[in-house]
């Protein structure tokens, strides 16, 4: 009831009207006392005088009255924004100054932490992404170009078999290939999975079905669930899609399902080495037939899901009983053990250092960013002591002047925050245009909810910082002394000077710290840009070749396929050379194998370790490495 | 002069919280009166020992309107000067039978506190 009263009271019509009134009801109450001190003998002026007296403070009670009407803090912010929009009008300087370092601070913080939120806090889009676990496998003898692998398809179907910590796994590896029959022929990235990767993830279809456990099995045709992207560019999102018959990398395949539009894929560069997946999966296609040696063959990724109730480490014991059980039984010589990291850690977990480094220094900047603004404010509060004396002198309290610095530093605060969202979704929006950078997850990376009270806290604690100092040192300095000492000159005190040049001393240090920081990191990318790499980039070009099995089914015509495009791209003007390579330098992955010496049955074992030397494996055309190195 | 004895803030008697607005409610209880005649009144019967300022008193009766407890309206005194008059409301008086019992316990508490020091 209360309350509402009072709300009635925020309507200045109504306000005004409530002021009238009390200010006629005083004016009755002075003419009263007067009457009365006249009846006591007192002249008229020294009546008048009398009751005024005995009125009190005029101005005092109005306030007094007002503040019970409507909340007081409500009108007096109005009051201090109002003041301090005039007064910055006066000083442009200290205007944008002010507003603009706390964007520049607050938007960099933002920046950094819509970056850490997307990247590493929140949780991935799927069903309770707590229960998943990224699998693979650990090789000793391959642990020195490895920490880890990805899993043998038969260890897979061991594990599936035999769980019980696991409620479903999906095995998948990468798959590129050229989707024909519908328009032009496109090349499109796709992985292939065993049957449970929707279970496992719990994705429900937007269209169609997922997979069947049986479908997955040698001999069953081809299926194909794609991603809702291909489903709008080329089948402009028709529903006829499901059950049509397409042609994928020269063999016919069924689409039988759509994905949602909001489906995330983890991309080659969360999985880690070896993965090899693209970075845009569009089609996800049963599994070919997979090789089925127990020894080598690490090429496929492994999603699982625990069990209610099961931790990853449970989940993980179990499967070292299981691999220690086929390891004896099908005698695997490479001694593999599994090895599993939730997938919330996986993703992410490649920048999760550097971007923690660099969440933590824009935390720093913010912080020298307050205390110059503090430093600011003082040195502004200190032209000011004159008008906060004057103000005092007809009764305004400490508290309220103090309650005015922190309005003005908590609206500057605003105006910057406001200003620094924008900063923030400007610097989001270029880091995505710029995909060199190779951020995973960054799709998920916005300005959300969570980043906006992200600001409100660096906005609040950034108007405390640069409030708090001045406010406290307003209420503590001197004013009666401050009004005596005559001219608009008044030198700081020796306190606030000491506190001043503390709070430049707190800068500098933070800001050594903060140069030192930057001065490593562009040392190491100026080492980075600088490395030899052994080869020569500039003029020259690359296009990527994908054979469909279907068509080129031996290595003959493989060959001859090459031999001929390298004979004719030759031949072109302008082509000073040309060769083939599985996969351009400092890209892609290459084969790990063990070499047998020439004469020798077995692999070439290091006199070292006792251990076969095993090397990565990569095809090129004769001319390859002479010819880049000379480009 | 009494005001002179309240210049200084010292020397002023602090009222306790809702203190004020209980003496207004039991100088109302009479009958209704106005702002004026409420502070000499309570000066009178506390024997000019409360000498309510309009900056206490206003703010007071502003309390007890917005919560419903009194009720205001316009008049012309029997002096025949335009005032504005307040008047108990039904849940003002309830207010004030318990704000009275209320203080009436506490001071019976205090001083039975009193007492049992001096026993002593």
């Amino acid at each position: 009831m209360t309350i509402f009263r009072r709300l009635v009271m925020l309507w200045p019509w109504i306000r005004r009207r409530s002021e009238r009134s009390l200010d006629e009801e005083i004016d009755s109450y002075l003419e009263m006392a007067q009457a009365e001190a006249c009846d006591r003998g007192l002249s008229p002026e020294a009546a008048g005088t009398a009751a005024r007296r005995d009125l009190g403070n005029l101005t005092l009670t109005r306030e007094s009255v007002r503040s019970v009407w409507i909340w007081p803090c409500f009108e007096h912010l109005w009051q201090d924004i109002g003041y301090l929009l005039r007064s910055l009008r006066r000083e442009p300087l200290f205007a944008s100054i002010a507003i603009g370092s706390r964007a520049f601070g607050i938007g960099a913080a933002n920046t950094v932490f819509s970056l850490v939120d997307g990247i590493l806090l929140k949780p991935l889009a799927y069903v309770q992404p707590g229960q998943l676990v990224y699998l693979r496998e650990f090789v000793p003898a391959l642990s020195h170009l490895y920490g880890t692998l990805p899993v043998n398809f038969q260890h897979f179907r061991y594990w599936q078999e035999h769980t019980q910590a696991f409620s479903g796994m999906a095995a998948f590896r990468s798959s590129g290939g050229i989707l024909t029959n519908v328009g032009d022929p496109i090349k499109v990235e796709a992985v292939e999975t065993t049957s449970g990767l929707f279970q496992v993830l719990g994705t429900k279809l937007a269209l169609g079905r997922g997979f069947l456990p049986d479908e997955d099995k040698p001999g069953h045709s081809k299926l194909l669930v794609i991603s809702d992207n291909l489903w709008r560019t080329r089948f402009r999102a028709h529903k006829s899609v499901i059950g049509l018959n397409v042609v994928w990398d020269g063999k016919p395949a069924t689409i039988i399902g759509v994905l949602p539009s909001d489906f995330k894929f983890p991309s080659g560069n969360d999985l880690g080495e070896l993965s090899g997946l693209g970075r845009r999966i569009q089609i996800y296609k049963t599994v070919e037939t997979p090789l089925d040696g127990w020894d080598g063959d690490f090429d496929y990724s492994v999603f699982a899901r625990l069990r209610n109730g099961i931790t990853p480490a449970g989940g993980l014991s179990e499967l070292s009983v299981l691999t220690q059980q086929f390891t004896e039984t099908y005698k695997v010589e490479s001694k593999p053990s599994p090895a599993g990291t939730p997938l919330q850690e996986v993703i992410g977990g490649s920048v999760r250092g550097i971007l923690w480094v660099l969440f933590a220094s824009v935390l720093v900047l913010l912080l020298i960013v307050c205390a110059n603004l503090a430093n600011l404010m003082l040195a502004r509060a200190h032209g000011r002591i004159r008008e906060f004396s004057i103000r005092t002198a007809p009764g305004a309290g400490v508290t309220r002047l103090m309650q005015q610095i922190l309005t003005e530093s908590l609206f500057l605060s605003a105006a910057g925050g406001i200003l620094g969202i924008a900063f923030a979704a400007l610097s989001i929006h270029l880091l995505k245009l710029n995909t060199s950078y190779a951020l995973p997850r960054m799709t998920e990376v916005n300005i959300d909810g969570r980043v906006m009270l992200f600001s409100l806290f660096a906005t609040i604690l950034c108007a405390c910082i640069s409030g708090v100092l001045p406010a406290s040192r307003a209420a503590r300095s001197d004013l009666a002394e401050a009004m005596r000492s005559a001219g608009p000159a008044i030198t700081a005190g020796h306190r606030s000077l000491r506190l001043r040049q503390t709070l430049v001393g707190c800068e500098v240090a933070l800001s050594t710290v903060l140069v030192f920081l930057a001065c490593l990191l562009t040392s190491s990318l100026v080492k980075l840009l600088h490395v030899n790499k052994g080869f020569e980039e500039k003029r020259a070009t690359a296009i990527e070749l994908n054979l469909p099995d279907a068509r080129y089914r031996d290595a003959q015509s493989r060959m001859y396929f090459y031999e001929r495009a390298l004979a004719e791209v030759r031949s072109l003007s302008g082509i000073r050379s040309a060769a083939i390579v599985q996969g351009l330098p400092l890209t892609g992955e290459s084969m790990v194998n063990g070499v047998e010496l020439e004469g020798s049955q077995a692999d070439w074992i290091d006199p070292a370790t006792k251990a076969p030397i095993m090397i990565n494996v990569r095809f090129v055309s004769p001319i390859t490495l002479k010819r880049l190195v000379s480009l | 002069m009494p005001s002179k004895s309240l210049s200084t803030k010292a020397e002023r008697l602090e009222f306790l919280q809702g203190t004020l607005e209980m003496l207004v409610l039991k100088t109302l209880l009479a009958g209704e009166l106005h702002g004026y005649g409420i502070a000499q009144s309570i000066r009178l019967a506390s024997n000019q020992a409360f000498l309510i300022e309009a900056g206490s008193l206003y703010p007071a009766l502003q309390r007890l309107e917005l919560q419903g407890l009194i009720k205001a309206e316009w008049k012309t005194s029997d002096t025949g000067r335009r005032a504005r008059f307040y008047k108990l409301t039904v849940a003002g008086r309830k207010k004030l039978a318990a704000s009275v019992s209320r203080w009436e316990e506490f001071v019976a508490a205090i001083g039975l506190v009193l007492h049992a020091s001096e026993a002593k």
